[in-house]
């Protein structure tokens, strides 16, 4: 029932639901801040839960203001159907099924934008005073804005809106009897001129006669909100919203501050105003005077109307761009946005193709582990069966998006839960509107699962709609392999196929279960190595119809019969709804990010960056999985063919280690299991112990390509694969990291000390012993890469000289306190006694290439003597051209990526002060970054260096690798190792963490703009949270280890984190412990 | 076997499809020092393409057809089935005119020689060049009969979308020459055109990187007329774009090299266009795009 109201009938164009309605709240929703706003709350809540309309609450005021009038503590809200924006356009808030809101858009002033609106503000403050000798206070506590207030004193210190004629007559005669009677015109005009003056051009500067505000946002930023990221995310056109105010006429002269909500973004929508608008309302608005009550009246009717359907919150895409990638439309480069928004667990990893293909469409599903032969004889990792093509026909029409139009095309991945959205809306040719939402998911919670769903809405139109979505083992390599042989098929009731991997033996089956409204049970189509579901429906014009396909997806590295394991696994999933699904994959994000989140305040594209790395980084393993390791592009592109290389040891396994140290355990068991792969490789190039592969697959032999054909049509022979043999010294690292980091006895007598011991005895016959008594490793390729073939690369050299002493520590411990383990390793090793004595003479006697004099390593034997680097003549630019140019390359000085400066990187404390500054100051110019691996460890040694305008540039530049596709080959797949490397400059260089004997050091150097920096911590059994600002640090036990462990600080002594939580304020150059108590 | 969901084709893309107006081909000759080697190249076009050939001589008063071919040094039998048509008027108008009457699908051209030492395309030419509603086949003289047998099609790519519009164009001609398109991307900073694709910036390992990148920037520049066998080949020049392409091409002796042009000539505009054509000595078939 609607009650009777001075507006009976209402305006024939406000006689049509609303999707979404925008209202400002201070005298439009509520009369003032201490009206009973029950009747409203009771009107909001039908409109949400019952209407599914989504409300988006505008404010000047704080969420508190608006929560404590709406106390909603008893009446849940639907999820995704509230918002509050605040602030002034500044905030958006979601009020949650329980009540609570929580904030999901922010715009934060940059510490220099404080500091102009601090000059501008002191200036109208200045400025009006010596006009009129009157007082004005300036109110500086407001988010990204200044308040000058133009009447302090108690009697107007909080006036309702109700009394703003008083209040204006108020203000006026004030003015007037100073001499100024224009004086709010004259103080707004002193408000623009004073924040062009400081600097911000684009300032927002209002008034609500009280005050005069300069501000950077304003309703407009609200507005703007809605519009880029509500309503596409809903898919809802800007003709279905509804904006509601009472303020939209000139008050003094100015555009009143609803006004502001018409944005050209939001031209289509319908505005009324319910204020009394003396001015009147401008064209555009529909005038329906009574403020609250017509609000409530104009909210009755839109609950007494006819819906249209309105996507399950599952199909509505994340909002918070913090956590969100977005991706409007399609553009060239489509393959490295399937890139980007891939989806992975560690297990599996698929591509984000889109569902109806097309001729740029790269779509590929990769199971960790699985190898099969390329053409070249090389192995790569094999694309899975394709589980995602799925083509809609309407009455026979394809939908299909290089026909007719995209009225909207957005891509959204919604980093904090894993799944990846589509909203898209299209006409065809013959006009239909169709509404479509599909999402996709690999479960957390399930690894062998993937999930596809889609929701449809014929908009203006009725008729016979068709899904045909596929099961394919039809699918290729871009190598030219079709690595898969079909060996069954078959339809309902879980359609399904399976097919083996040619030469490699290895089965990959899939089998789904779906469930359906609004279609009839499907009709299956089985051929050879493919399935095709049929599922029709005809839904009426503006009705839904959903499709659910769960898939499973199993091999035979986790099950002896895969098909048999699918099918049962899907026969299980035909009984879990989506919902339940969805609830545990988004529990296992929600708990991967609680253990993996850093926190950046003050950098709005670092927090994304970091997001986005940790994403992939989480989506790249299986901490159960201990027979597969992270391919140098994860599992989300062919790129590097599926290969393992160093940078798993030394770019990722630290975000593990810290984040998930299960996860880290298994990537170095995967090398456990390469171990007899690596043996035979030493032993095949005439050596002892444990080559690791430059390039490992499943077995762990070496897969390194031999030849390439070069960038100018030439033959290029690639000898990375004989002479990277720093990688097992990277591998020894990381165990010796692993061990430092957790204590893991059992993993190190397991595992650890016999890759050490392998890899010492590697070093000791690698080396040789020279006529000047020391000894050398002759003919490598460090890091570096553009210098092949060098004596005595000193990053080689002294990660082989750190190999063999922790070789020796690590025995001397096992066999000290645990003899038994010991001799039956040791047996198993056929152990020689000798060996130690003997890996220590070679260490102590290896070149390292440190000048003593200098405190510079020459990066090998006569590195000295090359070619200084001259930048400027390299175009377009050193790395391009070097890349063009191998004879320029050997020639020269220009190193392609941290070399000597890695070494300070990964030995830090190894070194003196003098000789990591020295080492640093003479490569960083020297490098031209012709690796993605290159920016982060740059960036993370001049962070520690305190170079930190130096640091953030790096931080930067990795940043943007994969997020802006800035050097145009993300579409081969996420560069992994920049993602670790970007956490780690973000922990370890501008959060300064490192993990000693029992200890956690803390050396934190934010860089400039950064206001704080929080991660979570695991180190020793314990799980902390490490807040950091300019002035403090925090450190909060999230989980207690069994063992002590300490925290350090640079002028602070040791403390134990037994109580629960350490605090430190700085002092100076240093830092001081809050509590003085020594513990 | 490359992967995607693209549909498999074997049939070129014709060279209208691509954006060449069906109508004849259009020979405007004025000197006969270079009429030759255009009759040449417009006969073995006008036949790989199905197209009539009209040879245009402005003569600023009525002569016979056989008199126009003595002007331009031409005997009957190289003439051929061509049509003869004389032309009144300033020589670049009554060309534009005859070529807009014809609907032409393409203007044969021939270039003076030397071109160097600062010396332009001449008025005439860039008039016709900068107006023309159809492709531009500038030759240079002293091509020889085997002209048209080389096998391949040079199409200079900087990885913008636009220069991939005259992909289609260039591919199709190739096809019609019995001939393979050859891209050659120049090493240069990324253009600032969205969507473009330059070299990239970071090659962490070579084996892997160089052959990601080429199956990217054919499947993004490299546009969809070609697939499977048929896909165009690519090189990588470094240096200067003109001197790289002129290098590439004195190495790989094209049939023809096409270049994408935005349509203007005027001061700073097309310096690797104008370069070219300064010194190329292989036809140089002139295509706008995204004018």
């Amino acid at each position: 029932m609607v009650e009777s109201s001075p507006h009976d009938p209402l305006p024939e164009l406000l006689l049509r639901p609303f999707a979404v309605v925008v209202f400002d709240w201070d005298g439009t929703a509520v009369a003032d801040r201490r009206a009973d706003a029950s009747a409203l709350r009771e009107r909001l809540l039908a409109l949400a839960a019952a209407q599914a309309v989504t409300l988006v609450v505008v404010t000047g005021t704080h969420i508190g203001n608006v929560l404590g009038q709406l106390d909603l503590a008893a009446a849940p809200v639907p999820s995704r159907r509230l918002f509050i924006a605040t602030n002034r356009g500044s905030e958006v808030f979601e009020v949650g099924p329980d009540g609570a809101a929580t904030r999901i858009w922010r715009r934060v002033a940059t510490p220099d934008e404080d500091a102009r609106l601090d000059a501008a503000a002191a200036q109208v403050q200045a400025t009006l005073q010596a006009r009129t000798g009157l007082e004005v206070a300036v109110i500086a506590d407001r988010m990204n804005r200044r308040k000058i207030d133009l009447i302090p004193g108690p009697a107007w210190h909080d006036p309702p809106k109700a009394r703003i004629a008083e209040l204006l007559a108020a203000v006026r005669e004030r003015f007037a009897r100073a001499g100024r009677p224009d004086g709010l015109a004259e103080a707004l005009a002193c408000a623009r001129e004073a924040a062009r003056a400081a600097g911000l051009p684009d300032a927002r500067v209002t008034s609500d006669v009280k005050h005069v505000e300069i501000g950077l946002t304003d309703k407009g930023d609200t507005m703007a909100w809605v519009m880029a990221h509500l309503a596409p995310a809903l898919g809802v056109p800007a003709e279905d919203l509804l904006v509601v105010g009472d303020e939209f006429g000139e008050v003094a002269g100015e555009p009143g501050s609803d006004a502001l909500l018409m944005i050209p973004a939001a031209g289509r929508a319908t505005f009324v105003s319910v204020g009394a608008e003396p001015g009147g309302v401008p064209p555009g608005v529909i005038g329906l005077p009574g403020g609250p009550v017509a609000f409530l009246h104009l909210l009755a009717w839109q609950a007494g109307l006819p819906r249209r359907p309105t996507p399950p919150a599952a199909f509505v895409p994340g909002l918070d761009p913090a956590w969100t990638l977005v991706e409007d439309g399609r553009l060239a480069g489509e393959h490295a946005v399937e890139t980007r928004f891939a989806i992975a667990n560690g297990r599996l990893g698929a591509r984000s193709a889109l569902a109806a293909g097309g001729p740029d469409a790269r779509p590929a599903t990769f199971a960790a582990g699985i190898f099969g032969a390329a053409p070249d004889g090389i192995q790569e990792l094999v694309v899975a069966p394709d589980w995602r093509r799925v083509a809609i026909t309407i009455d026979g029409e394809r939908l299909d998006l290089a026909a007719g139009e995209s009225l909207l095309h957005r891509r959204v991945l919604d980093l904090r839960r894993g799944v990846w959205h589509l909203v898209w809306r299209h006409r065809s040719p013959r006009g239909r509107v169709t509404r479509l939402h599909e999402v996709r998911w690999a479960s957390l919670a399930d690894r062998r699962l993937l999930v596809q769903a889609f929701w449809l809405v014929p908009e203006n139109y009725g008729g016979a709609i068709t899904l045909t979505a596929w099961l394919d083992a039809r699918v290729g390599n871009l190598s030219g392999a079709a690595h898969l042989a079909p060996l069954a098929a078959g339809g309902v009731p879980w359609p399904h196929l399976a097919a083996r991997v040619h030469g490699a033996g290895a089965t990959l089956a899939l089998a789904a279960a779906s469930d359906l409204s609004g279609l009839a049970p499907p009709t299956t189509e089985v051929g050879p190595g493919h399935v095709a579901v049929h599922y029709t429906g005809a839904p009426p014009m503006g009705g839904a119809c959903a499709l659910v396909r769960k898939l499973a997806l199993h091999s035979s590295r986790d099950a002896a019969d895969p098909l048999a394991a699918a099918l049962a696994h899907a026969a299980r999933l035909d009984a879990t709804a989506l919902a339940a699904l969805e609830a545990d994959h988004a529990r296992a994000w929600a708990a991967r990010w609680a253990a993996a989140d850093v926190e950046v305040d003050g950098d709005d594209a670092a927090q994304h960056a970091l997001r986005f790395a940790a994403y992939h980084l989480i989506g790249a393993t299986d901490p159960a999985d201990a027979g597969a390791s992270i391919a140098a592009r994860g599992l989300t592109g062919e790129g590097y063919r599926g290969h393992v290389f160093w940078d798993t040891e030394v770019y990722l396994l630290p975000f593990y280690l810290h984040t998930e140290p299960a996860a880290a355990r298994a990537l170095l068991a995967y090398r456990h299991g390469t171990l007899p792969a690596a043996r035979a490789r030493a032993r095949a190039l005439g050596h002892a112990g444990a080559l690791f592969a430059w390039e490992s697959t499943d077995s762990g032999e070496d897969a390194t390509p031999t030849r390439v054909v070069g960038p100018l049509g030439e033959v290029v022979p690639i000898l990375t694969g004989l002479a990277e043999q720093h990688v097992s010294s990277a591998i020894a690292h990381a165990v010796w990291r692993y061990w430092q980091a957790t204590a893991d006895e059992a993993f190190m007598r397991e595992a650890g000390v016999e890759i050490l011991v392998e890899v010492a005895r590697f070093w000791r016959s690698r080396a040789e012993r020279g006529d000047d008594g020391r000894y050398h490793v002759r003919g490598v390729i460090g890091p570096d890469e553009y210098h092949v073939g060098v004596d005595d690369n000193a990053y080689t050299n002294v990660m082989a000289q750190w190999a063999l002493e922790r070789a020796c520590e690590a025995v001397a411990d096992l066999a000290g306190r645990q003899p038994d383990a010991w001799r039956v390793l040791a047996d198993r090793l056929a152990w020689d006694p000798a060996e130690p004595a003997a890996w220590a003479e070679v260490a102590d006697r290896l070149v390292t290439g440190l000048d003593p004099a200098t405190g510079v390593f020459e990066q090998f034997a006569g590195y000295h003597a090359l070619a200084a680097v001259e930048a400027a003549t390299l175009v377009p630019s050193p790395a391009v051209a070097l890349a063009l140019d191998p004879a320029l390359q050997a020639r020269s000085q220009a190193i392609k990526q941290a070399d000597a400066v890695m070494l300070l990187h990964l030995l830090w404390e190894r070194f003196p002060d003098a000789v990591r500054r020295a080492t640093f100051a003479y490569y960083e110019p020297r490098a031209v970054h012709g690796s993605s691996l290159s920016p982060a460890t740059h960036g993370l040694v001049a962070a520690r260096l305190g170079e930190l305008e130096l640091a953030q540039r790096y931080f930067r530049l990795a940043g943007a690798i994969d997020v802006d596709d800035r050097f145009g080959n993300t579409a081969a797949g996420i560069h992994m190792a920049t993602q670790g490397g970007l956490w780690q400059l973000a922990v370890f260089g501008f959060g300064g963490a490192q993990v000693g004997d029992g200890a956690l050091a803390l050396t934190p150097a934010l860089p400039p703009g950064w206001r704080r920096l929080a991660f979570p911590f695991a180190c020793r059994g314990w799980r902390v949270r490490v807040a950091i600002t300019p002035a403090l640090i925090a450190v909060a036990v999230v989980e207690a280890g069994a063992a002590p462990l300490v925290v350090t600080l640079p002028g602070a002594g040791p403390r134990s984190l037994a109580d629960g939580r350490l605090q430190a304020s700085r002092e100076g150059g240093g830092w001081r412990w809050d509590d003085p108590t020594d513990r | 076997m490359g992967r995607s969901d693209r549909p498999l084709s074997d049939e070129a893309a014709p060279c209208e499809a691509a954006g060449m107006p069906p109508g004849p081909i259009l020979l405007p000759l004025d000197n006969p020092a270079y009429a030759h080697s255009a009759v040449h190249v417009a006969r073995i076009v006008g036949a790989a393409l199905g197209r009539s050939l009209i040879v245009a001589h402005a003569t600023g008063r009525p002569l016979w057809p056989a008199a126009v071919l003595a002007r331009v040094g031409l005997g009957p039998e190289e003439a051929g089935d061509s049509t003869i048509v004389p032309l009144d008027g300033e020589p670049a108008a009554a060309v534009l005119a005859l070529a807009a009457r014809t609907a032409c699908g393409l203007v044969v051209m021939g270039l003076p020689s030397p071109r160097g030492g600062g010396q332009g395309l001449g008025a005439v030419r860039e008039t016709i060049l900068a107006a023309a509603p159809c492709p531009v086949l500038m030759v240079p003289p002293g091509l020889d009969e085997t002209w048209g047998r080389k096998g391949r099609v040079l199409l200079p790519h900087d990885g913008t979308p636009s220069t991939t519009a005259a992909v289609p164009l260039a591919a199709a001609f190739a096809r019609a020459l019995g001939g393979r398109l050859v891209l050659l991307h120049v090493a240069a900073a990324t253009p600032a055109e969205a969507g473009s694709l330059g070299v990239p910036r970071f090659l962490d390992q070579p084996q892997h990187e160089w052959g990601a990148w080429r199956a990217e920037f054919l499947a993004r520049c490299g546009c969809r007329v070609t697939v499977s066998a048929d896909e165009p080949e690519l090189l990588i020049g470094a240096g200067p774009p003109e001197e790289a392409i002129l290098a590439t091409a004195a190495a790989s002796e094209p049939d023809a090299i096409v270049l994408g042009w935005h349509g203007r000539l005027d001061s700073d505009h097309a310096a690797v266009l104008k370069a070219v054509l300064r010194r190329s000595t292989w036809p140089v078939l002139v295509h706008r795009v995204g004018a």
